[in-house]
């Protein structure tokens, strides 16, 4: 197919990576590590994304749309790239299965307390195996009718009016942390950004007319204002000391619906939020995938799905022996906060390389002819 | 088309000139072929007897050679209707379309006696509208062709005509508008039509999973409909229409999702009904497919969902049931889709019978014996009721089937399942493409002037594009200031 | 295309074969409503001394839990009863004894009696807001009288206590002269240092429930309370009044009325921090209440024809209002407890540090605190 991505796509796909997991706790690490009027903090790190967004823009620009994988291949020789296309597609599937295991570890709260996580993992694997195997168009289209689903229950926030009230912000702005400012805290809060660094697979799914940038701009903006909506309805519904102990404070806005018809609304709701989870995962490991199809580029069709789906399972099925309460995921998306700036940082040198490589290979053709 | 090697043997034959021997040689074996000899004027004519039809021959046979001359006879020949053939395949062909083969001298001509069959022009059984046109199609593809053209007065409607089955050689005519449906594609349609390699085609709704993209889907990727206005608007549309001789049915394609949930007559309200109805559809769309499903998860797992007073009526009309709820839904379920098929099969009174009979068995002796909690009887009843809001059939069945497949994931993972079955039936859509083109159009790739004009129905003076799904050369339909 | 067949079957399998598990897995889990007993309410006693199964055993720091479990018929329940020294102690000693498996999703309230809750509650609302299942619209309610007799008790209203002080506490809350206590808002005025909690008393009378009154804490231990006839005045203080019903009964001395009652009336308040005060400057707080409502009754010395005389009674029910407002206050400063909130607004109008320094309570009760109020009559009835 030559179809394109268009921009309003793109934006949809990195409002949904971007969302996962981490927005139920965000309200409680913005309080404990940014402290009183913390918004302003999310607002401040959303900048600093931006930056880095930029930064992928740079790569974009110098190279020309090339795939980052034909940038890396063009400096670094192939052989020392492959031990770190291997480490990274791991790393990433790693950080699809953390995922997918904080979203049923949660779940697990709510309900199923006694149900192996394995089994519903097994589930979930079977989802991202389904979504894997389809071209990206695919995953790009189930996005779209995901973020529909999700995005209605904003509709929801004005529920919360009566009991909201603006004196609970305080006037102070980052005072009352746990442990002071510290680059570790700010970061806590960060990677509830991370995911738009994954623009960089769709180098090769995208034109002019895509707009691309402008489109993860959008998704990065659109994913700020809901974390904003919500660290705002947390701010203003709970009183600050009680945020910092709220484990997930959106699951305890939510509980606090109730209709005539139906109460407690909290684990439908949290249900719904299997798809911005399960789009964060099969990215993640479509990151990967689109990794590995550089190290076996003959590989059999599906056979290389499968892999990772199964690797996926076994790295799901690690964590959940290893440490089932700890949050083996925050770690993960530290070292993923760092990539999304390092890869960038190296590549753009790269890119600039290659055009003079180019450059003076073109020189040499025009000269010769 | 034949391909086997002692078919082409025949084949070679084929381009022979017709002649009396070789014509009774193919059909013999052919009881009902009549072979009529006009002794006074030498003509041969042969035909199926029950092809032909009684005022044909008579006009085009009878009274034209009984009493003639051989002079008078070949003088007739060559004026219409007779047409002359110069192979054995075309003859052939023509007799087996009830044509009859006359023959004079060396020489051979075909007239068309075949008499109309089937049933006339009535209202569509399963796609009934209460104000609009009231014509259907039938199972005779000229007259369904002919009702086409008729509302279509165009010399750029185009027809292609294909014929598919080795044996059954199955007319089957693709529409389209010139300068309105997308070239490529009818060049696409076209290639896959001649593609096919099979036996027999009964039905249009065979002949679409011979052709679709995504055989192992439970959804149905191509419209077919049993409404000419229907298919007159996908033409405008851009969209191809496809006639298969035997079938009331008519397919357009490229066809996205939602297309199966508009209803013709959407267009003849006006456009807030039209909208609210479409609304209602989608409704209709979410109940079948959910809320017995959420039943079973929320009186399995999620009892803390349910408001107290309602939740100690249903604990107590659920107190005497043996099953669990998974097994009692899936019990309901299969009993009202018996009654349903049990509908479909009988004769229109006794279908009545039925119904009365099983809502009396289901809605009061379940309840009452225990076998069920009479909240379930709302579930159930009101998804199949939903079900049936849906205009297409075709449809309607697969998200009943669908159904059943949430119910299960809801009854082992509660919420978790439900919402892990609708991930899986939004993967699944999201990987149909037909012809090409997204069958989740026009949310994905999403395009506001194509949401127009299916989530709501937006007035006219809205609605001035063809849809794009249809790639269509010439998008603006309405020109009309507002 | 047979390998692709073979590869399609054995996804099915595979799909097959992970349903089964899964079908076989989820059983454990479920909570067939049939077959579960939930709790609706559960009460807690501090336990007397000589109560309880041993008498050897010491029974300070015990409490006594009383659950009732709604039957299938609605006039019914189960009542448990037991001593223990917490809550989940209390619930595996009756689903011992009872023959569903009782589960707490249901909760609506949770009663203390004054004795326990004078100790502090906080370490059994803690216990509850632990648990996934429990939502956090759980009414925290003070009883005072004999807890065990009126959670038994089946009244008229309707029929359970459990049934009934929920249906009861809805609709004084939606009057907005009782506080909305529940799980949610008690953690957050608790945890909020710039607040107390507050939550509703309840009393048996005769043959129903009656709110009588506003419980007052200090942190989580209860300190005193409002009187029933004042908690609209202490609702007005805490916030918005929505339709609510107010009953005048003047004073003979400096009043020309007897009585009268406005109807319907909304009540909007503004706190507004005129001093955060320091040293040995107690701070200064103006709270201004506008009050508008529908005049039904009244008896007394005005002519409520002329317009002037309409405006010397809303003059006169603003006096009234103050001087009840003012007694409210006293009792909280009294008590030191800030149930209306007074202490966010000071902590919003002073630096954190120094906000953090501050003894709050001690403060609010040295606080001076003006109450305006402005009364507007939008009509007296259908009779001139």
């Amino acid at each position: 197919m030559t179809e394109k991505l268009n921009v309003f796509h793109i934006a949809l796909l990195i409002y949904m990576i971007e969302l996962d997991i981490t927005i139920f706790s965000l309200s409680r690490v913005v309080a404990e590590n940014i402290g009183t009027n913390g918004w302003v903090g999310v607002i401040l790190l959303s900048a600093a994304a931006l930056v880095n967004i930029w930064m992928y823009r740079a790569v974009y620009v110098v190279g020309k749309g090339r795939s980052v994988h034909e940038i890396a291949e063009t400096v670094v020789p192939r052989a020392l790239l492959i031990p770190c296309y291997m480490a990274l597609s791991l790393f990433w599937i790693a950080v699809g299965a953390l995922v997918g295991k904080n979203f049923i570890t949660l779940y697990q709260m709510l309900s199923f307390r006694s149900t192996s996580e394995i089994m519903i993992f097994l589930f979930y694997c079977v989802l991202i195996y389904c979504l894997l195997v389809k071209d990206l168009y695919s995953i790009v289209k189930a996005t779209t009718v995901f973020f529909l689903i999700t995005f209605a229950l904003n509709i929801l926030a004005p529920y919360f009016s009566r009991d909201w009230s603006l004196t609970r912000f305080t006037t102070s702005f980052f005072q009352g942390t746990e442990k002071g400012h510290s680059l570790a805290g700010w970061t806590e809060v960060f990677i509830v950004n991370i995911g738009y660094e994954l623009c960089m697979f769709l180098f090769p799914y995208v034109d002019r007319k895509s707009k691309l940038f402008k489109g993860v701009v959008a998704g990065h903006l659109l994913n700020t204002s809901v974390q904003l909506l919500v660290v705002f309805i947390a701010f203003g519904f709970f009183s600050f000391q009680q945020l910092q102990v709220m484990e997930y404070p959106v699951l305890n806005t939510l509980e606090y619906f109730e209709f005539p018809f139906i109460n407690r609304i909290d684990n439908l709701i949290y249900c719904v939020f299997l798809f911005p989870n399960l789009v964060s995962s099969v990215m993640f490991c479509y990151a990967a995938l689109a990794t590995m199809r550089r190290v076996f580029p003959k590989a059999k069709p599906k056979l290389l799905e499968r892999g990772i789906a199964v690797v996926l399972f076994g790295a799901g099925c690690v964590s959940i022996a290893l440490n089932p309460f700890g949050n083996l995921l925050n770690n993960a998306y530290y070292l993923e906060t760092i990539l999304a700036f390092l890869i960038p940082a190296l590549l753009i040198p790269a890119a600039y390389r290659m055009r003079r490589k180019e450059r003076s290979a073109g020189h040499e053709e025009s000269g010769s002819g | 088309m034949d391909k086997s090697g002692s078919a082409e043997a025949d084949a070679t034959a084929l381009t022979d000139r017709p002649s009396l021997q070789k014509i009774l040689e193919h059909f013999k074996d052919c009881s009902d072929m009549t072979r009529r000899s006009f002794s006074s004027c030498g003509v041969e004519a042969v035909y199926f007897t029950f092809l032909a039809g009684n005022d044909e021959l008579l006009r085009d046979l009878v009274l034209p050679f009984a009493d003639a001359d051989p002079q008078e006879a070949a003088s007739v020949l060559y004026r219409p209707p007779y047409c002359t053939v110069e192979t054995l395949g075309e003859c052939i062909e023509g007799i087996l379309n009830g044509h009859a083969a006359i023959f004079l001298e060396d020489r051979a001509w075909l007239a068309d006696v075949a008499r109309s069959v089937g049933r006339k022009i009535e209202q569509s059984e399963t796609e009934t509208v209460i104000a609009g046109p009231h014509d259907g199609f039938v199972e005779n593809w000229t007259e369904n062709l002919a009702v086409i053209r008729r509302r279509l007065k165009s010399a750029k409607l185009k027809t292609v005509m294909l014929s598919v089955g080795e044996v059954s050689k199955t007319k089957v005519v693709l529409l389209y508008l010139d300068g309105i449906a997308n070239p490529a594609l009818v060049d696409r349609m076209t290639r896959r039509v001649e593609s096919i390699e099979i036996d027999g085609v009964y039905d249009a709704n065979m002949f679409v999973q011979l052709i679709d993209e995504n055989p192992n889907s439970v959804f149905p990727q191509f419209m077919t409909t049993e409404r000419p206005d229907a298919v007159t608007s996908k033409l405008l549309g851009g969209r191809i229409a496809c006639i298969v001789d035997g079938s009331p049915s008519v397919f357009s394609t490229p066809t996205s999702f939602f297309d199966f949930f508009a209803s013709p007559d959407d267009y003849y309200q006006r456009w807030l009904l039209g909208t609210a109805l479409r609304m209602l559809r989608i409704l209709g769309f979410l109940i079948t497919i959910c809320f017995t499903a959420f039943y079973v998860a929320i009186t399995t797992f999620h009892y803390e969902m349910i408001p107290h007073t309602m939740l100690l009526n249903l604990t107590e009309s659920r107190s005497k049931v043996p099953f669990p709820p998974l097994i009692e839904a899936l019990l309901m379920e299969t009993t009202i889709e018996l009654l349903r098929e049990a509908g479909a099969r009988l004769p229109t009174k006794i279908g009545q019978t039925i119904g009365i009979v099983g809502g009396i068995v289901i809605g009061q002796a379940a309840v009452q014996a225990g076998f069920t909690s009479n909240i379930l009887i709302i579930a159930v009843a009101t998804s199949a009721i939903a079900s049936f809001v849906i205009p297409s059939y075709i449809m309607s069945a697969s998200l009943r089937l669908i159904r059943f497949g949430l119910i299960i994931l809801a009854g082992i993972l509660g919420n978790l399942g439900l919402m892990m079955g609708i991930a899986l039936v939004i993967i699944q859509l999201a990987g149909i493409t037909n012809l090409g083109a997204s069958y989740l159009t026009p949310v994905a790739p999403a395009n506001l002037a194509d949401a127009i004009d299916t989530f709501v129905r937006g007035p006219f003076y809205a609605l001035r594009k063809r849809p794009s799904i249809a790639q269509s050369p010439n998008p603006v339909k309405v020109k009309m200031k507002k | 295309m047979r390998s692709r067949a073979a590869g399609k079957l054995s996804r099915f399998l595979a799909l097959l074969l992970a349903l089964l598990m899964l079908m076989m897995t989820g059983c454990s889990d479920q909570r067939i409503i049939e077959k579960i007993g939930f709790i609706r309410t559960i009460g807690l006693q501090a336990a007397a001394e000589d109560e309880g199964e041993e008498e050897e055993e010491e029974n300070t720091g015990k409490i006594k839990v009383t659950i009732s479990i709604p039957k299938t018929k609605e006039q019914d329940v189960i009542v448990y009863s037991t001593v223990s020294k917490t809550i989940r102690q209390a619930i595996k000693v009756f689903d011992l004894q009872n023959d569903r498996k009782i589960v707490n999703g249901q909760l609506r309230q949770i009663v203390f009696d004054t004795a326990l809750s004078r100790k502090g509650i906080w370490k059994y609302l803690d216990t509850l807001m632990r648990d996934g299942s429990v939502g956090n619209r759980v009414h925290v309610v003070i009883a005072e009288g004999d807890l065990n007799h009126m959670l038994s008790r089946n009244f008229e209203q309707s029929g359970p206590a459990g049934e009934y002080i929920d249906n009861l506490l809805r609709t004084e809350r939606r009057m907005g002269d009782v506080p909305d206590s529940n799980l949610y808002t008690f953690l957050r005025d608790y945890k909020d240092d710039g607040i107390e909690p507050s939550a509703s008393i309840l009393k048996e009378t005769g043959n129903s429930l009656i709110v009588n009154g506003i419980a007052l804490f200090q942190e989580d231990r209860y300190v005193g309370k409002i009187d029933a006839e004042e908690k609209i005045y202490f609702g007005m203080l805490l916030g918005n009044i929505r339709a609510g019903d107010m009953f005048l009964d003047y004073p003979d001395k400096d009043f020309v009325s007897e009585d009268s009652t406005l109807m319907r009336f909304n009540s909007s308040r503004k706190l507004k921090v005129l001093s955060v005060g320091g040293g040995a400057q107690p701070p200064k707080e103006k709270i201004s209440l506008k009050l508008t409502g529908t005049l039904l009754e009244y008896n007394g010395g005005l002519d409520l024809e002329s317009t002037a005389e309409r405006h010397q009674l809303e003059d006169e029910i603003e006096k009234f209002v103050q001087l009840k407002c003012e007694a409210v206050l006293a009792t909280m400063k009294e008590l030191k407890s800030d149930a209306i909130g007074v202490g966010q607004h000071v902590r919003n109008a002073m630096p954190y540090a120094a906000w953090k320094r501050l003894d709050w309570p001690e403060e609010f009760a040295r606080s001076q605190i003006e109450v305006h109020v402005d009364v507007h009559i939008k009509s007296f009835g259908k009779l001139q």
